[in-house]
């Protein structure tokens, strides 16, 4: 393109523009440095407004000269270019000066990220002062405990904490704090109890650490809600006690078994070895005695199996069988005859006393069978374990006699007496727990009791120790149809 | 004594169990006697001589075991006792050392409770006479110092029918031994045959009933028996 008046015009417009561009981008960097007044780079943008200036007038003075081809502009011109040169140079010094702090700033998406995690994150983390006020929770946080974000910032740890706990905090957190250390979550962080805002308390572990800053030392709390941990591990201390209780019975059961099936072996051995000793010495048996030896074998064999029986009904888990209608006549014998030889041995007798025409009660045979020869032999403890006791154990089964106990359902009840020497007072309440146990070492782990009644309670029954002055009494009810679990088929 | 001319008293709560041994034993020409319990085996033998008792241990009103210590106090003609168990709440160890001559396991046939009838009815000088033909399952031996210091150390113990010995070999009940045991200041040799009646893997200690007495040391043993009059069977230790 030839040089003419178009292009003059076009070139002299656009240095004005850029001229006033460069004006602007100063204009508004020395705004932002009016504003900013503590901000860490306030040098460098200077150095940017006046670079931005420089050019602005370099470029008016190009315009300038050549619109109206002023020689003292061209003159000018070169000092104002020395001038914006030197500029230039200097906030390019002072930039690359600048550059790693500017690296070390956080980058914001980072910072996002990170602040996204610490909201969303499973566990509540709180960080405290070293006197305890909150300066940091996150979402968790406030969800666990029940308070807003506002409330909890600000606030003394110890809300958080349960009245129980909260006198000893402060001198635990400044021992914490004095010793410096670290006690993570996995290497067995405290295990204590947190207090909700609507005051309920709940299971927590809670990893703890200290964080040094500029502006002091803080700590670092990750709190984690254990509660449906600490019910599971409830449940399978439940479901091992419940297996240890039949390892306990079954021990026991095995002496009595040896005995009880070795009995009937020992007579259908003695009978079948006679009769085929008797054959081979060809002497002439009589109908009548072949009979009666068999017969004898039959019967024997018959009560060989009863036993066995009733020890594979022990042995048998039973807390998913179905429910089903049983007869407590039946239950009763049954749990009765497992025991029957240790009584009989130990000379205690054992009575029952069944009311006539009970229905038929919904439940799980096995574990109602397990309550009753865990009472029973309780019972026979209690009785063998004292020279003062009379030597007897009542079984009686009925039906509840009045509507207004019980809720008014309809329900049966099984009572194991005997005329042991009773439970001494101290002793009553305690009685079902776990693991309580007045036997002598080695003869009880004290989880039978614990155990029946958690048995009973989910049949919707209930198993007490009647309070009497009289002979010890064991309380068995059981609903004649039992409890649904919730939400369970009907 | 024959078993035709011995009176035999059984015990057992079982009432089947002991019609069947009552039948056994008068086939074999016993007097036989039977007591469903301790409690009236114990009044039997208050009121008449009976040579040997077959008793169950398990039972109702009395057990086996009881039975057998009022029996030890009672002033009375102490008969031979059998006992007769599938399960018993007394060790194996303690029965022997209670004076029991054999324990019996049930099932049992008839043949075995005639034989170890018979062999509790003969006398030991004959009863150990006759070696058995069968090679022993384990060889046990022994160097003692003196009959004395072994039996105050429980490395040697005699009883009426046998011994308790310390082995440094495991043993198994019922197993058949060759024993040896010497006894330098004495300048005594035992040698006998025997069955393992108890082991203690943990005190290395083992009871043993002898069967079979060499003739040079069955003089000694018997005299020896004779002096001492050991309560036990086999000694517990």
């Amino acid at each position: 393109m030839a040089w003419g008046p178009e292009l003059l015009r076009l070139h002299v417009a656009s240095e004005l523009v850029i001229a006033l561009a460069c004006v602007l981008v100063a204009v508004a960097l020395l705004r932002v440095v009016r504003r900013r007044q503590g901000f860490r780079f306030n040098g460098v943008l200077l150095c940017f407004a006046a670079c931005g200036a420089a050019f602005a007038a370099t470029h008016a003075i190009d315009a300038l000269a050549m619109w109206y081809r002023l020689e003292w502009a061209s003159d000018d011109d070169a000092i104002v270019a020395a001038i914006t040169a030197v500029l230039s140079l200097v906030t390019v010094g002072v930039m690359v000066g600048v550059m790693p702090r500017v690296f070390a700033i956080p980058d914001a998406l980072a910072d996002h990220r990170f602040r996204e995690l610490l909201e969303n994150a499973p566990d509540a983390v709180i960080q405290a002062d070293t006197r305890g006020k909150i300066v940091l929770a996150n979402r968790t946080a406030e969800l666990m405990f029940g308070y807003s974000h506002e409330e909890l910032i600000g606030s003394n740890v110890d809300v958080l904490v349960p009245q129980a706990s909260r006198g000893a905090h402060p001198q635990q957190r400044d021992q914490f704090v004095q010793g410096g250390s670290t006690r993570l979550m996995h290497e067995g962080g405290i295990d204590r109890h947190g207090l909700r805002k609507d005051g309920t308390e709940f299971s927590v572990e809670v990893g703890l650490n200290t964080v040094k800053t500029d502006a002091g030392v803080y700590v670092s709390a990750i709190i984690r809600d254990v509660t449906d941990r600490k019910q599971l591990e409830q449940e399978l201390e439940r479901e091992r006690a419940l297996r240890g209780q039949r390892v306990e019975v079954l021990a026991r059961l095995a002496a009595d078994l040896a005995h009880e099936i070795k009995n009937p072996l020992a007579i259908i051995h003695a009978r079948a070895s006679d009769l085929s000793e008797l054959a081979t010495h060809a002497e002439v048996l009589s109908a009548d005695e072949v009979a009666k030896t068999c017969g004898s074998i039959v019967k024997t064999t018959e009560r060989a199996i009863r036993v066995i029986r009733g020890v594979q009904a022990l042995a048998h888990e039973g807390s998913h069988d179905p429910m089903q209608r049983v007869n407590l006549r039946g239950l009763i014998e049954q749990s009765m005859d497992v025991l029957r030889t240790r009584f009989e041995t130990h000379s205690i007798r054992l009575e029952t006393e069944i009311a006539d025409g009970l229905p038929l009660v919904e439940c799980r045979e096995v574990q109602i069978e397990q309550i009753l020869v865990n009472l029973l032999t309780n019972a026979f403890d209690a009785i063998d374990g004292s020279e003062s006791s009379m030597r007897w154990v009542k079984v009686h089964a009925g039906m509840r006699p009045s509507a207004l106990e019980f809720g008014g359902i309809e329900a049966a009840r099984i009572e194991v007496v005997d005329g042991g020497p009773g439970v001494a007072a101290e002793n009553r309440s305690r009685l079902m727990e776990t693991f309580f146990t007045t036997k002598p070492r080695g003869s009880g782990i004290g989880i039978g009791l614990s155990v029946s009644r958690t048995i009973a309670e989910d049949h919707g029954g209930a198993l007490e120790l009647l309070d009497s002055d009289g002979p010890t009494c064991f309380r068995l009810t059981l609903p004649v149809l039992a409890a649904r679990p919730k939400g369970g088929p009907q | 004594m024959r078993i035709e001319e011995a009176c035999i008293l059984v015990v057992d709560d079982e009432l089947e169990l002991l019609e069947i041994f009552s039948t056994w034993l008068g086939r074999a020409g016993c007097h036989v006697l039977t007591a469903p319990n301790g409690a009236e085996a114990l009044r039997i033998l208050h009121e008449q001589k009976v040579d040997v008792l077959i008793s169950d241990m398990r039972m109702p009103i009395m057990d086996g075991a009881t039975l057998v210590r009022k029996l030890r106090q009672m002033d009375v003609p102490q008969p031979k006792i059998i006992f007769v168990s599938g399960y018993g709440n007394v060790s194996r160890r303690e029965i022997f050392d209670m004076g029991v001559e054999a324990l019996l396991d049930k099932p049992l046939g008839r043949a075995n409770l005639i034989r170890a009838l018979e062999r509790c009815l003969t006398d030991c000088e004959l009863r150990w006479s006759n070696p058995s033909p069968e090679p022993m399952a384990q060889r046990v031996s022994l160097e003692l110092k003196s009959l004395d210091e072994a039996t105050a150390s429980c490395a040697f113990n005699l009883g009426r029918g046998g011994c308790c010995l310390a082995v440094n070999q495991p043993l198994k009940e019922e197993e058949t031994v060759d024993l040896s045991v010497r006894f330098a200041r004495e300048g005594l040799h035992i040698e006998a045959q025997g069955t393992v009646v108890w082991f203690d893997d943990r005190q290395n200690r083992a009871g043993v009933a002898f069967e079979y007495l060499d003739p040079e040391c069955r003089e000694w043993v018997l005299r020896k028996i004779a002096e001492l009059k050991p309560k036990s069977f086999v000694a517990q230790c």
